[in-house]
């Protein structure tokens, strides 16, 4: 593919390029049938949880006498022990459990692909001690631990909950990348970088970490599902403080008001949970497009 | 570009220890001078790549010293040893493993440039770009300059690898079999492109390599050295080594390799070997490791002690034989405890 | 193996054969239109490099070809011991299975992976025997060890060591020497050997390859080798056939081909590869690269790379034409490239002469 002159100034500016990118990303999502559909459902369910609210907004008004209806028009997914509409409040309850998945999943990402590829890469006293770390992180059990740290502190900010998260998170993944990086390392074109005297971070960060892209966008997705199942979880144990809304506290409040007993509220109940569900499986399955996304030879096209 | 020597002074690299220990190099010596080739060859598990890995700087010896312009690059002040670091290069035998699959030619070449700032300006990177290309003979270069690896055909990518080697501006490179996974048509157009380096840039070569015939052809004005289980074997100018090689392995090399010619093959006459065991390097016989195959064994002289590499010395052509010392009227260079007579029938004779 | 009747028997035939895969990017097609024949005790070596399609001949007559590939146009038939003549293109599964291995078995490289690694080489040889046994009972128990001692005694010298081992415990030209005997385990008429000494330590190669003439010296049975390797040719072949993009280029006896050669492809070969013997040589690699087997040139698919391209080489691509008793080459200007070739001494450019 020689550059050829007299292409237009558009196609080469900087959106031009980015616009480019976007369509070659999703033709190769398409690739897998299976994977494109996992990316429609998570891109809807990210759209509606995070535009949605703008044009629903949560049903506020308590109405006693409409509690645990069934589905109605005017009430697609039915009522909840207050009367109020439940389908406004799943469009408004996916942004906060989102949010902390995501951040979690990022912070812990970032610290195993950093520990782990500076600990294959460098070796020695370094790789025994951040190994080391990642085993005494390991072995604290992770759920009674968030239980008590979440007691302790006060878990008042997305961030706070997230960093929590993401900072326990890590040594599987890190142990992951630093056995891909250890094979890596070992590539020929590494070791040319190490002759050429290119330096530690260059290798790390520009020879080795993008090449296990793929591996780590894949990991990445995974990581989130841990994070929201856990966040989840600490909402249900009543440990994160119910000040807003979200998917968790309508199953913490499901549980805690008895909505279990009652055959009227199923839709409340299960709602939350299949929303939920349904963004885990979206994730799950658009990871099978994720490995043709990140190679580079079916993306350049030739 | 440059001319100072690199010595390997009795380097060894080991693995493992006691009994255990396998000596992937062993005890092997010699200098690379400034411009000239050097080929290794040797079959594989012979140490070959190690030692060309130590002379570049990839891997520490286990024992003895890496001298660079005579002063060991351990003991150099930093600036030097950054010196020497980017005086070595490396290139590689598979074409497909040596770059990076997720840059292109110019990200690949740019960043040993920018790293060490030998370009001061986008234009005078774009030229020096240009020139490597041209250098490797990858031409008109603005074909390649977008490309990704695969992209390129075999041949293509080690040229890339070759011009990535030539950015920091080496004395020597270090050629760890860049042929053996190219086509054969396309393999003499490469060895010439390297011969070309040498001739017009003064760059010395440690050609590794298990086919003797390209080594002929890549260093017939140079040397070639062979090495077995970890040893140098045998030293020396490659006319004379491919003429009227000294050590027995080397004359096995020779007879084995078949040639592209039906008569020439079908009556070239071929050295037996006595055995058809490939001894493993956990486990070497005592004196010459080459003894239990060697169609020149003598026994009592050949399973005491490990020849030196200096057993044979003939104008600064060396072989580690005792049988071939004698060969060559070097009886002398044999030492005491080597000329036992072999324990023999009643009387204990000893040898004319 | 012991003993056909003495003459020219064509043990194989193959006619316009052509071959095709299934690829991300179309059809590629790996063999266009190859025709030979095999005499019942020759030995015929397909030398050719990448894409040259020479894999995937030897692969097509034994029916060995991956899922993605399949056999789009010509015949391959084979003569059978019993004198029976089978169309391979045409045979079902079962009768497949009696074919292989008892009519004509194939050796794989020495790959580590070439072998079943928790399989030990005994195994290893009771599975052939059971899976190609057919209509007079597998040889199984002490037949079995017999016969497959006996096969492993022709390459190598210490079968009971050999068979007791795991695939691991061999090192390659060992593996090799098993493969070799696996495929000779059944008496098959035809073997057809895929780079028996490419990735092979010299010495090693060395081994295989007396290993191989002695067997083409004591026993009565036809050889196919697929070989990048042209050496490998003149040490063991009795003719040769160049490839090039998927078809035969030059196809002679091995005399023929490397002292009178008439495609300039073969001419590029000769000069490309260095000898150990005699002085420095001049030699040459072939311009430009191998070409993409999707977007084939037109005509003559050599043509971008020769040096006595014309146009019409460009535009028709030559059938296998006579230039001497029992050798053909495509080229339309083997008359011009045998008299340049004749000019030069008759001999490899720039060596020595090793014959009278």
């Amino acid at each position: 593919m020689a550059a050829t002159t007299g292409e237009s100034r558009y196609e080469d500016s900087a959106s031009g390029r980015v616009l480019r990118w976007l369509a070659s990303t999703l033709r190769l999502m398409a690739r897998n049938k299976v994977g494109f559909a996992g990316f429609l459902v998570v891109t809807t369910i990210v759209l509606v949880s995070f535009v949605g609210p703008i044009f629903v907004p949560e049903d506020e008004t308590v109405q006693v006498s409409q509690i645990y209806q069934s589905p109605s028009l005017s009430h697609p997914l039915g009522t909840d022990s207050e009367g109020k509409d439940v389908l406004s409040q799943i469009i408004n309850g996916g942004r906060p459990i989102l949010t902390i998945g995501f951040l979690a999943a990022a912070i812990s990402t970032t610290i195993a692909v950093t520990l782990g590829s500076l600990s294959a890469f460098m070796g020695g006293r370094v790789d025994t001690g951040f190994t080391w770390l990642a085993d005494m992180v390991l072995t604290i059990p992770q759920l009674p631990l968030l239980a008590v740290l979440a007691g302790v502190l006060s878990l008042n900010s997305k961030f706070a909950v997230a960093g929590l998260i993401g900072a326990l998170f890590w040594p599987t993944l890190m142990r992951a990348i630093r056995a891909q990086a250890l094979s890596l390392k070992e590539r020929d074109y590494v070791e040319s970088a190490r002759a050429l005297d290119l330096g530690t971070p260059h290798i790390v960060f520009r020879e080795i970490a993008p090449n296990m892209a793929g591996y780590i966008a894949i990991n990445f997705t995974l990581a989130i599902t841990a994070s929201m199942y856990t966040v989840v979880a600490l909402t249900l144990l009543g440990l994160v403080p119910l000040s807003e809304n979200n998917w968790g506290v309508m199953i913490n409040l499901a549980w805690t008001r008895g909505a279990i007993f009652s055959k009227d509220s199923v839709f409340y109940i299960m709602s939350p949970i299949a929303a939920i569900a349904l963004f885990q499986l979206g994730l799950v399955a658009m990871n099978r497009s994720l490995t043709e996304v990140f190679d580079p030879r079916l993306r350049r096209g030739s | 570009m440059g001319g100072t020597p690199i010595e390997l002074e009795h380097v060894s690299r080991f693995y493992g220890s006691g009994s255990q220990q396998v000596r992937a190099v062993d005890d092997v010596s010699f200098t690379i001078r400034p411009g000239e080739t050097l080929c290794l060859v040797g079959e594989s598990g012979c140490g070959k790549s190690t030692t060309g890995r130590m002379m570049a700087g990839l891997l520490e010896p286990s024992e003895g010293r890496v001298l660079y312009g005579g002063t060991e690059v351990g003991s150099l002040p930093d600036e030097e040893r950054r010196s020497f670091r980017r005086a070595v290069q490396i290139i590689h035998q598979d074409p497909y493993a040596s770059l990076n699959p997720i840059r292109n030619v110019t990200q690949i070449l740019r960043a040993p440039l920018q790293r060490h700032k030998l370009v001061k300006s986008r234009s005078e990177l774009k030229s020096r770009l240009h020139e490597l290309l041209e250098t490797v003979g990858l031409t008109p270069p603005e074909d390649f300059l977008k490309k990704h690896p695969h992209q390129l055909s075999g041949g293509q990518r080690q040229r890339v690898s070759v011009a990535r080697a030539l950015t920091v501006n080496p004395e020597v490179i270090v050629a760890d079999e860049p042929v053996s996974m190219v086509d054969v048509s396309l393999r003499i157009g490469l060895l010439n492109m390297l011969l070309s380096l040498q001739r017009d840039l003064g760059v010395a070569f440690l050609f590794i390599t298990h086919d003797l015939a390209v080594a002929k052809h890549f260093s017939w004005d140079g040397r070639v050295g062979v090495m077995y289980l970890g040893r140098m074997v045998e030293l020396g100018s490659t006319q004379r080594l491919v003429k009227e090689p000294a050590h027995p392995y080397t004359r096995a090399l020779i007879s084995a390799l078949p040639e592209a010619d039906p008569e020439l093959t079908r009556n070239k006459e071929r050295l037996r070997l006595r055995s058809p065991d490939i001894p493993s390097l956990l486990n070497l016989p005592a004196g010459c490791p080459f003894h239990p195959r060697c169609p020149m064994y003598e026994e009592g002289l050949c399973d005491t002690d490990r020849p030196a590499e200096d057993a044979v010395v003939i104008d600064g052509h060396l072989a580690a034989c005792y049988v071939a010392a004698r060969e060559f009227g070097q009886e002398d260079r044999i030492p005491e405890s080597s000329r036992r007579p072999p324990p023999g029938p009643v009387g204990g004779r000893r040898d004319p | 193996m012991d003993g056909q009747k003495v003459g020219e028997d064509k043990v194989l035939s193959v006619r316009d054969l052509e071959v095709g895969y299934a690829t991300d990017r179309g059809r590629v097609r790996a063999v266009r239109g190859v025709s030979f024949d095999l005499a019942d005790d020759e030995s015929l070596a397909f030398i050719g490099e990448s894409g040259s399609g020479k894999t995937t001949i030897g692969l097509a007559v034994v029916r060995l070809l991956p899922q993605t590939a399949s056999i789009g146009r010509g015949e391959i038939v084979f003569r059978t011991a019993s004198g029976e003549d089978l169309d391979l293109t045409t045979l079902d599964d079962e009768a497949l299975r009696r074919f292989r291995w008892r009519e004509c078995a194939m050796v794989f490289q020495s790959a580590l992976n070439a072998l079943n690694p928790v399989m030990r080489i005994r195994d290893h040889f009771a599975d052939t025997a059971r899976d190609h046994g057919g209509a007079n009972g597998a040889l199984k128990g002490r037949a079995l060890t017999e016969r497959a001692t006996e096969c492993l005694q022709l390459v190598q010298p210490d079968p009971e060591r050999v068979l007791g081992s795991f695939p691991h415990e061999l090192s390659g030209g060992m593996r090799q020497r098993v493969m070799i005997a696996l495929g000779l385990l059944l008496n098959p008429r035809v073997l057809i050997l895929d780079e028996p000494t490419t990735a092979l330590d010299v010495l090693t190669q060395r081994a295989i390859i007396e290993v191989l003439r002695k067997l083409k010296e004591d026993f009565r049975f036809a050889m196919i080798f697929v070989s990048h390797d042209l050496s490998l040719a003149a040490e063991l072949a009795d003719r040769v056939a160049t490839t090039y993009a998927g078809r035969i280029v030059e196809l002679g006896d091995v005399e023929q081909v490397f002292y009178q050669p008439r495609h300039p492809y073969t001419i590029g070969l000769l000069n490309a590869v260095p000898t150990l013997e005699g002085e420095l040589q001049e030699l040459t690699s072939i311009p430009g690269s191998p070409p993409d087997l999707i977007d084939l040139p037109s005509g003559c698919k050599f043509h971008p790379r020769c040096p006595y391209a014309t146009e019409k080489c460009s535009e028709e691509d030559p059938p296998m034409i006579e230039v001497a008793p029992g050798q053909t080459a495509a080229c339309w200007h083997w008359e011009k490239v045998a008299s340049d070739w004749e000019a030069r001494g008759g001999e490899r450019h720039g060596r020595n002469a090793h014959r009278a």
